[in-house]
């Protein structure tokens, strides 16, 4: 149950829109808006809100194999701490960790041990993130593959071993990350 | 408004938001908003929203939902038109 999701601060803070009622009302519930509306820092919520939702919604696919849908709003969001929020979908519930430095929010879903890695200025090329994911695995990334389902979500493939591991990716502006179950040993 | 007119119309709306312009080449009905034009999924509700300004209609979050190919933004723009 993996999923993930990076905003970069910078590209968000250009939307000119995101305040909006129109834009709120496609991606967040009234009780979202309403904590918006009163906070000190809007704009940052709102980021928070969507890349909660986001990696919510990546792990609930991943998890049911689902269609593709685009269905923001209906992932409701708590905040419960700093860095800590609980993210419902119909009947189910998500924990989720938030991190949020000055240049970007990093979000994910909790899922026991996990290998994350968070890099800036990488382009969204699949040489790129295979040579991260080498290095962060410490396997030679010509050994490495991703690839998607029928519903697009991402595995890495192993080759050789016939082994897939799920991997969740974000990217976003400047910045890409992403995350892998680490294998026990 | 004709099917040819509509997905022109959306070939301009899209434009800003695309970040693989070989994408553009090549768009039809099939055509993905994610995976082939590699739109990010938040500027996907500015798509909607600017699909929403140029055909004068309200895409509600249901319809929003299935948004994912060109071909489903002309059906969902075609039915709202016929209900205007």
């Amino acid at each position: 149950m993996i999923g993930n999701d990076i905003i970069d601060l910078k590209l968000a803070s250009r939307s000119d829109r995101s305040l909006s009622p129109r834009f709120l009302n496609k991606i967040c519930s009234t009780k979202e808006i309403e904590e918006i509306n009163n906070t000190l820092d809007p704009q940052l919520l709102v980021w928070k809100f969507w890349s909660l939702k986001e990696a919510t919604y990546k792990a609930h696919q991943r998890r049911f194999n689902l269609k593709r849908k685009f269905n923001p709003a209906s992932f409701h969001c708590s905040i419960s701490s700093k860095n800590n929020a609980v993210v419902q979908i119909d009947e189910f519930q998500y924990n989720l960790n938030s991190e949020i430095t000055t240049d970007y929010i990093h979000s994910y879903v909790e899922s026991g041990y996990i290998d994350l890695g968070i890099y800036s200025g990488l382009k969204k090329s699949r040489h790129q993130i295979i040579s991260r994911v080498g290095e962060l695995l410490s396997i030679p990334p010509a050994l490495i593959d991703i690839k998607k389902n029928e519903n697009y979500v991402p595995s890495l493939v192993l080759n050789r071993t016939d082994k897939t591991l799920p991997i969740s990716l974000s990217h976003h502006g400047s910045f890409t990350a992403f995350l892998i179950p680490l294998i026990k040993s | 408004m004709n099917k040819d007119e509509i997905i022109n119309r959306l070939r301009n709306i899209v434009k800003p938001y695309v970040q693989r312009e070989e994408g553009l080449n090549d768009f039809n009905e099939e055509t993905d908003f994610l995976n082939d034009l590699q739109i990010n999924s938040a500027n996907l509700v500015d798509v909607v929203l600017d699909v929403e300004d140029e055909f004068d209609i309200e895409i509600d979050n249901d319809s929003m939902e299935g948004m994912l190919t060109v071909g489903d933004a002309k059906d969902i723009i075609q039915k709202k038109l016929s209900l205007n």
